[in-house]
């Protein structure tokens, strides 16, 4: 182990490198013929984009097919790095099918004792939202049913934006009222920060993000949802009077939510990105920090094993994935179609994560060891060697599945290096 | 930090370097959007110049990647004093959902101040600049909204970078000059001259703290390297004593001395195309 110097880096890829380099992909001197990633995704992502004026705009963005949306994290919004900049990086998401019918005409929900008035600016810049005033006393809210559920768990994601006397608003996943609640939540409000509590029913409370312009997106996911279970906001209180801004309300049949999907987005579609990776096979060490994803938040299963890196063929490949059934970090081998080994450790806490990976005598017998900060696993054993291999595409934010997360640096270093070592790269 | 020395990185507006495209929504002949980004400073030969007075403009740069970039300088020769000049980026083709990086009324007179004010610097030869918190997009596009009767716009050089930072090892003299032209004495010794010019030079006095430094560095600087027209701050809170820079021919570049740890070095320049 030793400190790691500039010519030791093979190849970065991220936010860092993007405000450092300019470009989101960078490897070796760049002086005439650029390193470029490849990106492509067959839809639009929704981001959030950098908060400049004190809360003031509007940060929802947009980014069309084959652009990559890079994300500035709401938990590491305000904070800067070593070198004076802030955390951003490209979004990666994989596929996936938003299942609310209307999820921003909120006009062709059902209301209840709520008087709806459209137009109202919206957390993406538009006029889209809805302004919702509960007029009555009694069971006020706004709802729609959504048939496309299947049973389990279910995220649920809404930009809510506080009247200035807003105290409390709802949001609900229920069969019907008095019915089975899987999820009633309150939202409280104050000096119009929203922060969550489980009312009734049972799930996760992810938080709240601020999205400029006073707008928050309210995460959460619900559990022992079941098909046609109705989606509720109520502006105040069950039986009070008030009014909440709302907008786009999203679900997934997921545990966990993922970037925003408007009208004619439900298709969804997956974000990939990768580079060419001509190092051939040698000792590596990898370096992942991102900003904490919100399915490390759910205990449960999540159907899905993120990856962060993947390089190689199906049969020879090394990878740093995560793990669908467990919050473990994986650094992953797998030579010439023998068996894979791996190396995991729990996540820990923290809104940027920096995840660590060794990959070590890859032509002889392959190992490798992965350290979040709570010091080194063990080597894994050693397996057989890979086929040495050149001109290979390293997959950025993916292995199996997507990383459903922000990457803020994705780094490989020559050599073998420690935790601090790596972090030690401005 | 405060007193740094800024340069340039290459102009991300320029499709010969960077490939893509960049076309205005409306281009007189012989005055394309293109030669904004050409590095030519003439207000007579080089310029881009709608064709319909008193409407809106817009001069779009598609990229072929995500580019970052935290300086935009509007060359002199521009008519825009006192007008609105509004940059966006956005990562959809259409700009409908864009970011305002900036939506500023230029200054008219000279305009003393730091390279961040919020109305940006304008120098003594009417050129104007402004670093903006660094944004990253594929599409870029500077929006002109109608300059009044008969009025349309006339830019002779745009340039939109990342640009680099650095303190300056030892002082700089950014108005030490160089003074030239037709010279002769007669038979008494008495001088004569045609007309003389004046062109600003001194060196770079570049000192890097790490040497994680040296690449974020040589990205802005291949540039000059290679003889492409670079702006260059002496001191940021002083901005606008800046200028347009070019590298004079002979040897130059960073090394590593005994005295520093990182690289170090003075790189010369002289002023490029001096009014």
């Amino acid at each position: 182990m030793s400190e790691v110097r500039p010519q030791d880096i093979l190849l970065r890829v991220g936010g860092r490198t993007l405000l450092r380099h300019g470009v989101l992909a960078w490897a070796g001197s760049n002086r005439a013929n650029e390193f470029k990633e490849t990106f492509t995704r067959a839809s639009v992502r929704r981001f959030r984009d950098r908060d400049l004026a004190n809360g003031t705009i509007a940060l929802g963005r947009k980014a069309g097919n084959d652009n990559v949306a890079i994300e500035y994290p709401a938990g590491l919004s305000g904070l800067v790095d070593a070198q004076g900049l802030p955390y951003c990086g490209p979004r990666l998401d994989g596929g996936r099918t938003q299942l609310v019918t209307d999820p921003e005409n909120f006009g062709n929900w059902t209301a209840i004792n709520v008087t709806r008035t459209a137009g109202q600016a919206d957390p993406f810049g538009g006029t889209a939202a809805y302004k919702l005033d509960a007029t009555a006393g009694g069971d006020n809210r706004i709802q729609q049913a959504v048939a496309g559920f299947t049973s389990g768990t279910r995220a649920i994601l809404v930009f809510l934006r506080a009247d200035p006397a807003s105290a409390q608003s709802n949001i609900r996943v229920t069969d019907s009222v008095g019915g089975s609640d899987r999820h009633y939540v309150r939202v409280t409000w104050t000096a119009g920060v929203p922060s969550l509590s489980t009312i009734a029913g049972s799930g996760t409370l992810f938080g709240v993000e601020p999205w400029g312009a006073s707008w928050y997106a309210i995460l959460i996911n619900a559990d022992n949802v079941v098909a046609s279970d109705l989606v509720m906001i109520y502006p105040a209180t069950t039986n009070g009077t008030g009014t909440v801004y709302a907008f786009g309300f999203n679900a997934w049949n997921s545990p966990f939510p993922s970037s925003y999907q408007g009208p004619g987005e439900s298709a969804g579609a997956a974000d990939a990105l990768t580079t060419p990776f001509n190092f051939g096979l040698k000792d590596v060490t990898v370096l992942a920090r991102m900003a904490r994803p919100l399915w490390a938040d759910y205990s449960g299963a999540i159907v899905i094993s993120p990856g962060v890196f993947s390089l190689g063929t199906a049969d020879s490949r090394w990878a740093m994935e995560t793990d669908n059934n467990s919050r473990v970090v994986k650094a992953r081998i797998q030579p010439n179609g023998a068996g894979v080994t791996t190396a995991s450790t729990a996540i820990l806490a923290g809104a940027e994560q920096t995840w660590l990976a060794q990959y070590d005598r890859m032509t002889s017998g392959a190992r490798a060891l992965v350290d979040v900060g709570g010091g080194p696993t063990s080597f894994t054993s050693e397996s057989a060697a890979h086929s040495t291999f050149g001109s290979q595409t390293l997959k950025v934010g993916q292995h199996n599945d997507q990383l459903f997360g922000v990457l803020l640096d994705l780094i490989f270093a020559n050599g073998l290096r420690t935790l601090a070592e790596m972090l030690a790269i401005p | 930090m405060t007193d740094q020395s800024v340069i340039s990185g290459g102009n991300l507006l320029s499709t010969l370097i960077y490939g893509g495209t960049l076309v205005a929504d409306e281009e007189a002949a012989l005055h394309e959007a293109w030669r904004v980004a050409t590095g030519r400073r003439s207000p007579y030969t080089n310029y881009y110049e709608s064709i319909t007075a008193n409407q809106q403009r817009t001069i779009t740069r598609t990229h072929t990647r995500t580019r970052t970039a935290d300086l935009f300088v509007l060359d002199r020769g521009h008519n825009l004093a006192g007008k609105e000049v509004i940059l966006e980026c956005a990562d959809v083709s259409d700009f409908s959902s864009a970011q305002v990086v900036f939506d500023i009324v230029l200054p008219s007179a000279t305009a003393p101040g730091s390279l961040d004010d919020a109305l940006g610097v304008r120098s003594e030869e009417g050129a104007w600049y402004k670093r903006f918190p660094d944004r990253a997009a594929f599409y870029w596009r500077l929006r002109i909204p109608a300059m009044g009767a008969s009025q349309k716009p006339k830019i002779v050089g745009a340039h939109l970078s990342l640009s680099y930072s650095f303190d300056p090892w030892r002082p700089m003299n950014p108005d030490q000059d160089e003074l030239g032209g037709e010279a002769s004495e007669s038979d008494a010794g008495w001088p004569g001259m045609g007309t003389p010019w004046n062109r600003r030079t001194d060196a770079l006095r570049v000192q890097l703290s790490t040497l994680f430094d040296y690449d974020p560095w040589r990205d802005a600087y291949q540039h000059f390297q290679r003889y492409r027209p670079t702006w260059y701050i002496p001191n940021e809170d002083q901005a606008q004593n800046a200028m347009c820079i070019a590298r004079p021919q002979g040897v130059a570049g960073l090394g590593r001395t005994p005295q520093w740890f990182g690289h170090q070095g003075d790189i010369p320049y002289v002023e490029y195309e001096a009014a």
